[in-house]
């Protein structure tokens, strides 16, 4: 048990932090700030195994208004539903634009809107943040730096026909997991005691099995299948029921089972269900 | 664009503007389309198509032109991203990848396949210890007919005994067209693959030439490869999510997608009267025959059939993947195919998924005038794979646009 809760504490914190610094958009769940183009209502998230309070929880906002920004009527930590998106893009996720290169005044403009409309940032110490809801997608994005155009170098950028240089987000719908945090991590010794190999003989079946750990309930392969021709997308697993091997037998045939498994494949996560029939 | 037919041969009128494109010399008619809001540095000069207005309201043909440059532009960037990134990207945060064993019965199979909402399965063989192909609903159409026919090995008793791996042997014997090995004998067709580190060109093209629909992602590890680890069944609506995704915001950058396709000839269009070399456009009635629906989408080698009314107005489309309903209830054991009809089958498809409604997912249309972008849009989302071309208002079938289309026509093969 204590490998267990080890295990889901040392995947969950690092990866909570460094992706922070490495990936410059963060994603923080239940921080909303409504932006008055964009956001739609982030969904219900299935993220269970990421805990909110990673981060120091900040206080949202109000984004500076510009005269042509309608007025944002609430920042609850409610779902809100401001704007209308034309082609239902999806959800919106929240995400952070740092410009932290000096500066006395800098707003960005992006191609979320065409580039229609230019946000100034706000200043926090020597940063200049901002928080945008978008839907995943790519998008193109530059700063506008006391006057001048500036696109920031320490964050993946582009550069166009003209030679116009953009910074680029690739905004992603999930965290994906920090891949040093889990494959550095070491799995514990078996604990001191003695080993052997003897056969089980019929006392030891006569006894009552050891219970299962209830960790192990939570299985992906007991999400019902669903007939929708776009699936729900599938929760990520509990690091704890990976590289296990669950057993179905009987529910599709009389003599059909099902063996079901999840694996981690770099920083994606996939469960495998094969049917096999029983008979020799 | 439009050129002159005189006299049996395709002509264009040298005193009018001309252009030169796909179809040789064309004329074109430049029309001035009012542009609200000029985007500053994203409208090229050639392109004056217009992005921001999206009216479907019937226009005459002549768009403003696409010239060459646009087309090697949008074809060279695309293949640019394809080439660089790479299936990994494709496959989600957590997936879900069911497979069968290649010993299973088939009507098992086939209930597995109804059970969980899958058009088609990778088969793993326990003894060779790797995948060694799919099971998909064409074996199933061609299983139903096989038990149709009189003279058949296959009996209904059969199918609970008959193993996946003999039917495949038995799928030899029926001489289909693309097993033949280069002696006319057939030879089993090895498992088409992917790997998660290939390009998503690869991939595409992978597709494209052995026209398939999925490919299973496997990665191989140990010697020789020899431990394979399924990933995910990756497909093109997949990758065109992933183009969609990357180029949405910067639309400029690929100017072909403001074309409308109908002046691209993007997809199979139902031949015009007078037109010579069209091909024969696959389309039923509700009350054709079911038997008849899989003969036709055995012998044109299609994925998918509309099924229009007397007028030609699209009603719905019979796929192939429509036919694992038919393990609902057991179905199949007790029709014969020539007494079902088509409107019964669909209709066991929807007691299944009320939710589907011709208005949903199943039956996606769109429209001659939409733009390429759109129609890519359309496609991305998992699930369609085609898109029904019909006149506004009256539904009328004009075409049908695929995914394979789509790709054929992007990357230039």
């Amino acid at each position: 048990m204590g490998n267990v809760n080890a295990r889901e504490d040392g995947s969950n914190s690092p990866s909570g932090v460094e992706e922070g610094e490495s990936n410059n958009s963060v994603q923080e769940e239940g921080i909303i700030v409504p932006d008055g183009l964009m956001g739609q209502s982030p969904p219900h998230s299935p993220r269970a195994t990421h805990s909110p309070l990673m981060f120091t929880p900040q206080v949202p906002v109000v984004p500076l208004q510009r005269p042509d920004e309608m007025q944002i009527p609430n920042l609850s930590w409610m779902q809100t539903s401001s704007g209308y998106e034309d082609m239902g893009d999806g959800v919106g996720i929240p995400t952070m634009i740092t410009w932290s290169h000096d500066g006395c005044e800098v707003a960005v403009e992006g191609s979320w809107d065409n580039w229609k409309t230019r946000i100034a940032l706000q200043r926090s110490g020597k940063d200049f943040t901002i928080m945008k809801v978008l839907p995943s997608g790519v998008y193109q994005y530059r700063f506008l730096v006391d006057g001048l155009w500036k696109y920031a170098p320490d964050l993946p950028s582009t550069q166009d026909d003209d030679g116009n240089v953009y910074n680029i987000l690739d905004l992603q719908e999930y965290v994906p997991d920090d891949l040093e945090s889990i494959s550095s991590f070491e799995p514990p010794q078996s604990p001191e005691t003695s080993y052997n190999n003897l056969q089980l003989t019929a006392e030891d079946f006569a006894k009552e099995p050891p219970l299962v750990p209830p960790h192990l309930q939570m299985t992906l392969l007991n999400v019902p299948a669903s007939y929708m021709e776009i699936p729900p997308p599938l929760s990520r697993p509990q690091h704890v029921v990976l590289n296990h091997l669950y057993m179905q037998k009987g529910k599709s045939g009389p003599s059909v089972v099902a063996l079901g498994s999840t694996h981690r494949f770099l920083a994606k996560y996939v469960t495998v269900v094969l049917y096999k029939s029983m008979q020799r | 664009m439009y050129k002159f037919y005189v006299d049996g041969e395709w002509r264009h009128d040298e005193n009018q503007p001309h252009v030169s494109g796909n179809y040789g010399v064309v004329n074109c008619v430049y029309i001035a389309v009012p542009q609200p809001d000029m985007v500053p540095n994203t409208i090229s000069p050639e392109t004056s198509g217009n992005m921001e207005v999206d009216d479907v309201v019937m226009r005459p043909e002549g768009f403003a032109q696409y010239s060459e440059a646009d087309l090697q532009l949008s074809r060279d960037r695309i293949s640019s991203f394809l080439s660089t990134h790479t299936v990994y990207e494709l496959l989600p945060d957590s997936g879900k990848v069911t497979a069968l064993d290649v010993n299973l019965a088939v009507k098992q199979a086939f209930h597995v396949l109804y059970e969980q909402g899958l058009p088609m399965v990778p088969l793993w063989d326990d003894f060779k210890g790797r995948f060694v192909g799919v099971l998909s609903a064409l074996d199933f159409i061609l299983i139903l007919r096989e038990l149709g026919t009189n003279g058949s090995n296959l009996t209904e008793e059969e199918l609970e005994t008959h193993t996946i791996s003999a039917w495949k042997v038995g799928k030899l014997q029926l001489n289909l067209k693309r097993q033949m090995d280069g002696n006319g004998r057939p030879c089993p067709r090895p498992l088409v693959q992917a790997g998660p580190y290939d390009s998503l060109k690869e991939v595409a093209l992978k597709i494209l030439q052995n026209k398939v629909a999925t490919v299973p992602i496997i990665h191989s590890t140990g010697p020789a490869g020899s431990c394979q680890e399924i990933l995910y069944l990756a497909s093109l609506s997949d990758i065109l999510k992933c183009i969609c995704r990357h180029f949405k915001h910067s639309s400029s950058s690929l100017p072909i997608l403001q074309q409308p396709v109908s002046s691209i000839q993007l997809g199979t269009w139902v031949p015009r009267i007078g037109e010579a070399n069209g091909r024969p456009f696959a389309m039923l009635r509700p009350t054709a025959s079911l038997g008849s629906a899989l003969a036709l989408l055995v012998q044109a080698d299609v994925s998918s059939i509309p099924i229009v009314d007397d007028n030609d107005s699209l009603l719905d489309i019979y796929s192939r993947s429509d036919i694992t309903a038919l393990a609902k209830d057991k179905a199949y054991a007790q029709i014969h195919l020539d007494e079902m009809n088509i409107h019964q089958a669909l209709q066991l498809g929807q007691d299944a998924n009320p939710s589907l409604g011709f208005n949903g997912q199943r039956c996606q249309m769109c429209l001659r005038s939409d733009p390429l972008h759109k129609v890519m849009e359309r496609l991305a989302n998992p699930g369609v794979r085609r898109l029904v071309i019909v006149e506004a208002g009256s539904k009328r079938v004009e075409g049908i646009i695929s995914l394979s289309d789509v790709f054929r026509f992007l990357l230039g093969v």
